[in-house]
Order: C-alpha cells, then structure tokens, then sequence
C-alpha cells in the first residue's frame, strides 16, 4: 500500500489521530498569529484609503476572508460528513462536528462586519437582500447542526443525524454565492477573484490574501484541538486512553 | 526609520481614519470571535482530559477492588 494511503489509513485510528491532532492543532494556531498580525497590520495601517469609500473599507479584510470561510467551513463539514455516513469512519464523524463552532463563529463575524460596513456605507445595519439573509439561513443551520448533535444522548446516533443535515445544508451554499446574481439587491456583486480580474485595485489586495491565509491556518488549529477534545472524551474507558494518561494513580494530564 | 517613529505615525494615521468608529468595532468583533473560539478550544480539551483522567481512576478503582465471589461452573436452583 502507497505509505500515504497507509498513513491517511492510520489518522482514522483515534490514538494516532489524538497524537496527530495534538501536535498540529498548536502547531496551526501558533503559525495563525505573525500571518494574522501581518494582515491585521497591512489592512488597518500600510495600505491607503479607498477614494469612496475611505477608511470604511478597510473592514473588506475581517469580513470577506470571514463570509469565505463561512461557506469553505460549511462545505467541508458536509464533505466529512458525508464520509462519516458512507464509510462510517469515526474520525471523520468528529471532524464534521468539530467544523461547526468555529463555521458559525465565521459566519457571526461576517454577518456583524457586514452590518458595520453597510451601516458605514449605506446608512442602514440590516436590510432582508438576498445574500444578507441567505447567510442568516447559513448561522441557523450552523447552529442547527450544533443544536442537534448535543441534543441526543449517543453520540453517533448524534453525529449521524446532524452530519445528514450539513448534507443537506449544503445547497444553501450556491444560493448565498449566486444570490447577488440572481435576484439582485443591496449587497454588491463579486468584487475580488482568487483567478481573474478584480474591481478592487492590486495594491489594496496583498493584506486580504495575509488574512485569507491567516483565518484558514486558525481554523485549521480550532478543528484540529476541538475534535481532539471530542475524540478523548469518547475513548475516555479505552486502553490507550491509559496508556496516554500514564498507570499511576497520580498521572499528569497529557499534553 | 526607527521604532519610536513608526509608533508615531501609526497613532497618528490611526487618529486621522474616517468611520474610526465603525473600523474599531468590526475589527473588535473579528478579534473576540477569534478569541473566544481560542478559549473556547482549550476549555473543552481541559474538561475532555478531565473526564478522561477520571474515567480511567474509575475503572483502576475497580479493578483493585476486592475481587468478586467465583461464579458457579453450572447452573443451580
């Protein structure tokens, strides 16, 4: 067997995982903090002013990487999810589960930024537009998910029946990303592309895409640290738990 | 340029924003939410390892107990 497959074999065996996970989760939020600093740093004091808008858009760098990760998160929750359910791979179970706080703290951030931003821009903090609301619909379903999987007692059964509704949650995702499209309204259209021409001029860019980086190495630390959490408290009676914690009756917690 | 001008300049371009206001308080939402989720994190692993810990001094407990009375090879009335 290819030693990649093994090793991907490997991850989904909750000791190796739990190993796995404690390494990298402190490893990804330590590399978060100088990319998030730079980009805190370019976005609020290097780059100049837009001429509309002035200062006010400097709030494009916390809230366009923020409604990204939004949907990313969403996705990958389902993608894992979906695995869960197919192969059901307990891993991939907690690594859906663990998706959703920080999906939904992603989503809160971008509904309160936006409505900061619109305040600023267009005089008024909410308004029932297309992409304003679909994302409303996007911190429910996060919150549903969360909901429903602390509201059964088997953890399993738990995660299966909130895995099937980030499933299903996911046709949500075209609708907020083609809503502007489709039925217009307040919120602008598409202004910046990964690949391809963007409305917002170069030099205004560099500090999205320090952010971009930055929130996606944060999440990666948050998943990682919170499935960890999730795995130990299901494998709590289990042997290598033991082995882990140490024998004697005065064991130092792991780190 | 050396460090101390740099902090000047950097009160003063943060003095002269216009929407200070606004700018001060979606970056604090960003930063909170960031924070939380940090805190957030490291107080479910703590309680995880707790529960853990307890779990496996529960089932030590248990298995250095006075063993139970021998079962019986057959059934009996």
């Amino acid at each position: 067997m290819n030693s990649l497959i093994r090793w991907f074999h490997q991850l989904g065996s909750p000791p190796t995982f739990d190993r796995f996970a404690a390494r990298w989760s402190r490893l990804f939020y330590v590399a978060a903090v100088p990319v998030l600093l730079i980009g805190l740093w370019q976005g609020l004091f290097v780059v100049p002013a837009e001429q509309k808008q002035l200062d006010a858009f400097r709030i494009i760098y916390i809230h366009v990487p923020s409604a990204w990760m939004s949907l990313f998160v969403f996705a990958l929750m389902a993608f894992y999810a979906a695995i869960a359910l197919i192969w059901r791979i307990k891993i991939c179970e907690i690594l859906a589960m663990a998706c959703a706080p920080m999906g939904a703290g992603f989503t809160l951030i971008t509904l309160l930024t936006g409505s900061i931003w619109g305040k600023s821009t267009w005089g008024t903090w909410w308004d029932w537009d297309p992409r304003m609301t679909s994302e409303l619909v996007l911190l429910f379903l996060y919150l549903g998910v969360i909901g429903l999987y602390h509201a059964i007692d088997d953890r399993r059964s738990a995660a299966r029946a909130a895995g099937l509704l980030a499933i299903v949650g996911v046709s949500l995702l075209p609708v907020i990303r083609y809503s502007v499209d489709w039925w217009g309204g307040l919120h602008q259209r598409q202004s910046i592309n990964v690949f391809g021409d963007n409305a917002v001029r170069d030099q205004l860019i560099a500090p999205l895409w320090w952010m971009v980086v930055a929130t996606k190495l944060w999440f990666a630390g948050s998943l990682l640290a919170k499935a960890r959490a999730d795995n130990l408290a299901r494998e709590a009676g289990k042997a290598w738990i033991a082995e882990r914690f140490g024998t004697a009756p005065s064991a130092r917690l792991p780190q | 340029m050396d460090r101390r001008t740099l902090r000047h300049r950097t009160i003063r371009k943060a003095a002269a924003m216009t929407h200070l206001p606004y700018l001060i308080g979606a970056f604090s939402v960003f930063v909170l939410v960031l924070a939380a989720d940090a805190l957030g994190s490291w107080l479910r692993l703590r309680a995880a390892k707790r529960l853990a810990l307890r779990r496996q001094e529960r089932l030590r407990a248990r298995d250095t107990a006075a063993p139970a009375a021998p079962l019986a090879t057959d059934l009996s009335r």
